[in-house]
């Protein structure tokens, strides 16, 4: 598969327009021009510039304060890597955006307050990924009795770490599955940015996870129904795919799904799991 | 339309009194009206205190939007024996697209929406507006969120530093 292939996979373009997804397409975008650029093929090389422009037109409609973020870090590897002319285009365009987005960001009203149910709020947050889930439980008191219910946190642990070995339905009932979702994630997925994409160990590929929620959880191709092994991946990682890099070194997954890992140990297990730290110092 | 002329009429009342007349089979749309229906058939005049009339319009609106698409595939299929596939995608892009406008509403009509399909059970309004509000949900900051929904955080400090170390994680530096 050539390296036009696997960044069409990514599906970057596309991500864009999804106002959750932007800040991590744009950080891809950023660290695919920083380290790889200039290995592109031409073709390439105008596709990724395109989907900057993309990116930057994008951003009145993005209206998080990530997304502005994400773009500003994409302006700085642009700056740093293209060439004048592709620059300057790349950075009015990028003015132009940031007008517009001020603009719109103070046409917002201010109203009374708005009060779902529970009921209601927890069918809204079955809808969501993990860490918008996690941002709800932020916002106020009665999103965050919502947002901690057991069954949402049961399925997103499921959606990582594939349907639990637990199958005594009375003790999946009773466990906490908030705090079993949070410690083996920190064991196993731990990465230093925030990212919105994984990837599947399995069918090896690359996911959105914004677009996994409990009502849509990754269907690996290659193992039909069986439980889907997800690792969250980082920009840089993503950039080095597209040059063709294997996505990880083979790793030994064996090790079953025993929730009493002691956080010690599992900390000692990360380096082999994605050799991460060597990227540790990655500019943002 | 001929047949409406033979098919009953249901008076739905909003709950500042202005008067719905609708098809059964649009009514038939809200689960909890099909349920009166089906528990007694002569019920002509139903009052729904629960939901105000420029909701109610709106969810009858989808209803018979949603009514007619069936009618229409129906019809299509009834023609030609066997529908065609590339008629029917069509046909639900249509619909999707209708969707997706008819969505394009303020946060409070939003709410309202989800509250209205709850209680009447429109599924298929439930869903579309529950995606939508997870929508506007997704990848923002706690701030954001409550921006956009006009929430006030009544949180306090030590509980919201509390569910911040918990999840250290999931956030990233805003601007």
């Amino acid at each position: 598969m050539g390296s036009n292939n696997r960044y069409e996979d990514l599906g970057i373009a596309a991500a864009l327009s999804r106002p959750w997804d932007f800040p991590t397409a744009c950080s891809e975008l950023s660290a695919i021009l920083r380290l790889c650029y200039s290995h592109l093929p031409k073709t390439l090389q105008s596709l990724v510039f395109q989907d900057t422009l993309l990116a930057f037109r994008t951003l009145p409609d993005i209206q998080t304060g990530y997304g502005v973020a994400a773009a500003k870090s994409l302006l700085r590897a642009v700056e740093a890597v293209l060439s004048k002319q592709k620059k300057a285009a790349a950075v009015s365009e990028f003015k132009r955006s940031v007008v517009a987005h001020s603009r719109r960001s103070k046409s917002c009203y201010d109203g009374g307050t708005l009060q779902l149910p529970l009921d209601v709020l927890v069918h809204v947050f079955s809808f969501l990924d993990m860490r918008s889930l996690v941002a709800a439980s932020l916002v106020c008191w009665s999103w965050n009795s919502a947002a901690n219910e057991n069954t949402l946190w049961q399925i997103e642990y499921s959606i990582f770490f594939g349907a639990s070995c637990i199958k005594d339905i009375e003790t999946a009932n009773r466990l906490d599955w908030k705090k079993a979702f949070q410690h083996k994630y920190k064991g196993e997925l731990s990465i230093e940015a925030p990212t919105n994409r994984a990837v599947c160990r399995n069918c090896c590929s690359i996911v959105w996870l914004c677009s996994l929620s409990c009502r849509a959880p990754h269907c690996c191709a290659k193992l039909g129904k069986c439980k889907p092994k997800l690792g969250l991946i980082s920009p840089r990682k993503v950039a080095k795919y597209t040059l063709g890099e294997t996505l990880w070194v083979e790793v030994c997954f064996d090790s079953d799904d025993s929730d009493s890992d002691e956080p010690s140990c599992s900390q000692h297990q990360l380096p082999k799991l994605w050799a991460y730290p060597r990227f540790a110092s990655a500019p943002r | 339309m001929a047949r409406s002329s033979t098919e009953n009429m249901i008076t739905l009342m909003s709950s500042d009194g202005e008067e719905f007349m609708v098809t059964e089979k649009v009514a038939r749309e809200c689960t909890t009206i099909r349920n009166m229906l089906e528990d007694d058939c002569v019920i002509t005049n139903i009052p729904l205190p629960n939901v105000t009339s420029d909701i109610l319009s709106m969810v009858i609106e989808y209803c018979m939007e949603h009514v007619a698409a069936a009618e229409k595939a129906a019809a299509e299929t009834a023609e030609k024996g066997s529908s065609s596939a590339p008629a029917a995608a069509k046909a639900n892009k249509d619909l999707e697209e209708w969707d997706k406008a008819f969505m394009n509403v303020d946060v409070y009509t939003l709410c309202d929406l989800i509250l209205a399909a709850n209680y009447l059970n429109v599924s298929g309004l439930l869903d579309l507006t529950i995606q939508t509000a997870a929508n506007l949900i997704k990848g923002k900051s706690p701030e954001q969120i409550r921006k956009t929904f006009h929430i006030q955080n009544d949180l306090s400090l030590e509980e919201e530093e509390k569910i911040r170390s918990q999840t250290p994680w999931a956030f990233e530096k805003s601007e």
